[in-house]
């Protein structure tokens, strides 16, 4: 069991790399993006199955907090590009395009 | 109210199961927290039929086999694509929606972009079209089938 | 055998072939051509991946507190996972960097927004 763990913790340490690789290379910022967001998924994952091969599954907490916290970071990143600012001042003024 | 009451419910479910802490004092205090939180949520006006959809919740686990399947079959298919990548043909279709209320046709959307190999680019409530990208021809065709349609539909149970 | 050794081979076996998807899924993410084909490939991390490893763990799971995180992480990564791709690809859409290698059938290109 702890061998599968292991593997499976390699595995996702590759995939994370291969990830970076294509946030690294762009080439738009969107490739960025979607790559982050997918590095944030195997992070999710590699949390889940670090704290499965520790013997503390008390890490699946952060696991999940990271989760949604990944998720409000995309948004709020593709928010940002639109916009140029994360507040809400900035929406009236092109209201027609919301 | 009614919304205020389910929502409370199913907060102070989930706070029951995460907690792990059963002792009276706690016990009323995750309680008294899960009702702030739907007030809270009632006085922001999320708690309407779009943020909380208890017809589509109830309902969920009716395809979640059907889906999972789906997605596993969808996964080989662009494995396969990804190993040669020359046999990808991107397109992008328009897929007509059926459902009727919002929070249907946001559900057929992220079943879409849930299943491999196509993903909604843009959902036109007006016309009730989404707009969906496919890596391949038969992703495209596969899509445009009323099967994921009428799944999403029966959900909504009208 | 005894049911609890069949569980975890299941779940081994999950946790294997979890991990090979989400190989293939970030290999993809690096291989297709452009932004929106990149994301049927993070599509498969999201999915396939993370669904089976997931589901490994839950086999392996030793009590309920862990089987309930489990799937709860499940169940907002299935929530999550399209909502952001789909805003990454309406994003794309709106910009003026779309790819430009898409055969576009009978639709036009609605303005920004």
């Amino acid at each position: 069991m702890e061998g599968a763990l292991a593997i499976t913790l390699i595995a996702l340490g590759v995939a994370a790399t291969l990830a970076i690789i294509r946030a690294t290379l762009g080439p738009t910022s969107f490739d960025r993006v979607l790559a982050v967001n997918s590095v944030g998924s195997i992070a999710v994952l590699l949390i889940a199955v670090y704290g499965f091969f520790d013997g503390r599954p008390e890490f699946l907490d952060i696991a999940m907090l990271y989760a949604l916290i990944n998720f409000i970071g995309t948004i709020a990143i593709l928010k940002f590009f639109r916009f140029g600012t994360l507040g809400d001042h900035v929406l009236h003024e092109d209201e027609e395009d919301a | 109210m009614r919304q205020i009451a389910i929502s409370t419910a199913l907060l102070y479910a989930l706070w029951l199961l995460l907690s792990g802490h059963y002792n009276g004092l706690l016990l009323t205090l995750g309680f008294f927290s899960a009702l702030g939180a739907s007030l809270i949520g009632a006085r922001m006006g999320v708690l309407d039929e779009e943020g909380l959809p208890m017809a589509i919740l109830v309902r969920l686990p009716k395809v979640t086999l059907w889906l999972i399947w789906e997605i596993l079959k969808s996964n080989i298919g662009v494995v396969r694509v990804i190993l040669n990548p020359k046999l990808a043909r991107p397109q992008i279709v328009r897929v007509k929606a059926s459902q009727k209320a919002v929070a249907g046709l946001v559900t057929h959307a992220n079943f879409i972009t849930l299943t491999p190999g196509t993903v909604s680019v843009d959902v036109d409530e007006d016309d009730n079209m989404i707009l969906v990208h496919g890596l391949t021809d038969d992703f495209a065709a596969a899509c445009l089938e009323p099967d994921m349609d009428a799944k999403v539909s029966s959900l909504e149970g009208k | 055998m005894s049911a609890l050794e069949i569980t975890q081979l299941i779940g081994i076996a999950s946790l294997l072939i979890g991990s090979l998807a989400v190989i293939f899924g970030a290999l993809g993410l690096l291989r297709l051509g452009d932004v929106y084909q990149r994301m049927h490939g993070a599509g498969i991390v999201d999915t396939g991946g993370a669904g089976l490893i997931l589901f490994g763990l839950l086999m392996l799971s030793p009590d309920w507190t862990v089987t309930v995180r489990l799937i709860l992480i499940g169940f907002i990564l299935v929530m999550t996972g399209p909502t952001a791709t789909h805003a990454i690809a309406r994003a794309v859409r709106v910009s003026d960097q779309e790819p430009d290698n898409v055969s576009e059938t009978k639709t036009k290109k609605r303005g920004r927004g």
